[in-house]
């Protein structure tokens, strides 16, 4: 059962997230910034994280390059799911290893195809 | 907020009454104040209707509805339902940045008009944030998915 | 002077030309000076003075004071980890604020608190305030030395009065509590609005001691019912 790390600092996203994924049959979970996610991900290999932008300690894009420069983490699909949307942060995101960037509110259903269509 | 190249003491400057400032600033922080408690009100209901919602799939997934086709239908228009439910963490934002903006204001006026006794500490003043916030921005993308 | 005039000479905290006699020509008073002459009941404040920047005739709250009042003056304080309520009656017209700060142990706690919750509140029924009319601002509760605290006093002197206050159902309309800033708090008991900045800790240690020996001395005073004499 793929395991997904879901980072978001809103309790009521973290809720929302895993309540659509585990509805689908992913093992979920959460972490409330990404300095919280990066301390997870040294105990657990993640299939695929998905990440919020704006969080206290370490942003979504800090989590994003720091994950990249893990050797555990090289590949591992790394989808943002921000408010951000603006071109500027959508590079940034392409330039710390991001694999896709997703602009809130997602569509539980949209959410479920993408992350099948990249998840190894 | 940002004063150009003359510091500000030295820019022309208006007298106000204390009770008026002491008025304005009050407006501020009461508004504040409802903010914060508007966002509690939003996030509770909000959890609420997250319970509901699990409680209502749960009942659902009872094993003696599996051969009607017809509530899958009904399922997948309450999993959809998460989406409408995500104007909550927007609305959180977004009030967050509304309240910061207010404070801001409200400690700068107090800092411009009160005065420094002798010994007294420098009136400490968060900034005001200048751009708009993501959500904003955001307002026609909302949704969108981009795979790089 | 009073005990309280005692610890603020002590401290230099005497504004520029406080203690000016009456000048006003005729040989009437100065409000300043009225003021001084009344009579005060225990735990309230006596440290009037014109404060020259807002041309106002102030008094300053001390920890464990309070001070109520229907007229233009102004009633100001600066606080670390206490807590101050400013409460007004918007019918009658009354206005005070108090300022204190809880001792440890959770039943000395409740009893002080309660005590100058309610010293402020029966000085304004008193004054023609009614509970129904009235309404609440909360300042201070700030974690102004928070590497050499063990607990959070701030925090726990603000739960105190928001809990008291909501016990007894009185609302409260805005509130800057919590945080790490000493802050400078200024009501005006004639619009129940107050002025608050939030103040940069230069030196927290002053604040503080400021705080913890009033807050003995109330204590004393609460308990012994007489004056009390700092060594």
């Amino acid at each position: 059962m793929p395991l997904i790390l879901a980072v978001d600092d809103s309790p009521s996203m973290r809720r929302m997230v895993s309540f659509t994924l585990a509805g689908a049959g992913y093992q979920v979970v959460e972490a409330v910034d990404g300095q919280d996610a990066y301390e997870k991900a040294q105990h657990q290999t993640f299939d695929l994280v998905l990440t919020d932008q704006n969080m206290p300690r370490l942003d979504g894009l800090g989590l994003t390059r720091k994950l990249r420069e893990h050797p555990k983490f090289k590949t591992t699909p790394i989808l943002m799911l921000t408010t951000e949307s603006s071109d500027l942060m959508k590079q940034a995101g392409r330039a710390a290893g991001a694999t896709g960037w997703l602009v809130k509110p997602f569509d539980p259903a949209r959410l479920l195809e993408t992350i099948q269509k990249v998840i190894k | 907020m940002h004063a150009p190249n003359t510091p500000l003491a030295e820019q022309p400057a208006l007298q106000l009454p204390v009770l008026l400032v002491a008025e304005v600033q009050d407006a501020l922080l009461v508004v504040v104040h409802d903010l914060d408690r508007l966002d509690g009100l939003v996030a509770h209901a909000t959890d609420r209707l997250m319970a509901r919602l699990t409680t209502a799939l749960g009942g659902l997934a009872d094993p003696a509805l599996a051969d009607l086709p017809a509530l899958d239908a009904v399922r997948n228009t309450l999993r959809a339902a998460v989406t409408e439910l995500q104007c909550q963490d927007l609305a959180a934002q977004l009030v967050g940045h509304v309240s910061k903006v207010l404070q801001g204001c409200a400690y700068r006026l107090a800092s411009e008009s009160m005065g420094q006794e002798d010994g007294e500490a420098v009136p400490f003043v968060d900034e005001v944030p200048e751009c708009p916030n993501p959500v904003t921005r955001a307002e026609k993308d909302g949704g969108s998915i981009e795979l790089f | 002077m009073n005990t309280f005039e005692s610890i603020a000479s002590a401290q230099s905290l005497l504004p520029e030309n406080a203690g000016e006699p009456g000048a006003l020509t005729g040989g009437r008073m100065s409000r300043v000076d009225e003021l001084r002459a009344q009579p005060r009941k225990p735990g309230e404040a006596s440290f009037f003075y014109v404060d020259h920047h807002f041309q106002y005739d102030a008094v300053k709250v001390f920890p464990g004071e309070y001070f109520v009042s229907g007229d233009d003056v102004l009633i100001m304080t600066v606080l670390g980890s206490c807590v101050a309520a400013c409460v007004w009656d918007s019918a009658a017209r009354v206005g005070g604020m108090n300022r204190f700060m809880l001792p440890e142990g959770e039943a000395d706690a409740v009893r002080h608190g309660a005590y100058a919750m309610e010293l402020l509140l029966n000085a304004m029924l008193k004054m023609g305030a009614r509970r129904e009319t009235l309404q609440a601002r909360v300042f201070g509760g700030g974690a102004v030395m928070p590497r050499f605290a063990t607990t959070d006093v701030g925090a726990r002197n603000t739960k105190f009065v928001l809990d008291y206050l909501a016990t007894e159902r009185i609302p409260v309309v805005s509130q800057d509590v919590l945080g790490l800033h000493p802050r400078k708090v200024c009501c005006f008991p004639v619009t129940g609005k107050a002025l608050v900045k939030r103040l940069a800790h230069t030196h927290p240690e002053a604040l503080a001691v400021e705080e913890r020996r009033g807050d003995a001395v109330s204590v004393a005073k609460a308990t012994a019912g007489g004056s009390v004499e700092l060594f």
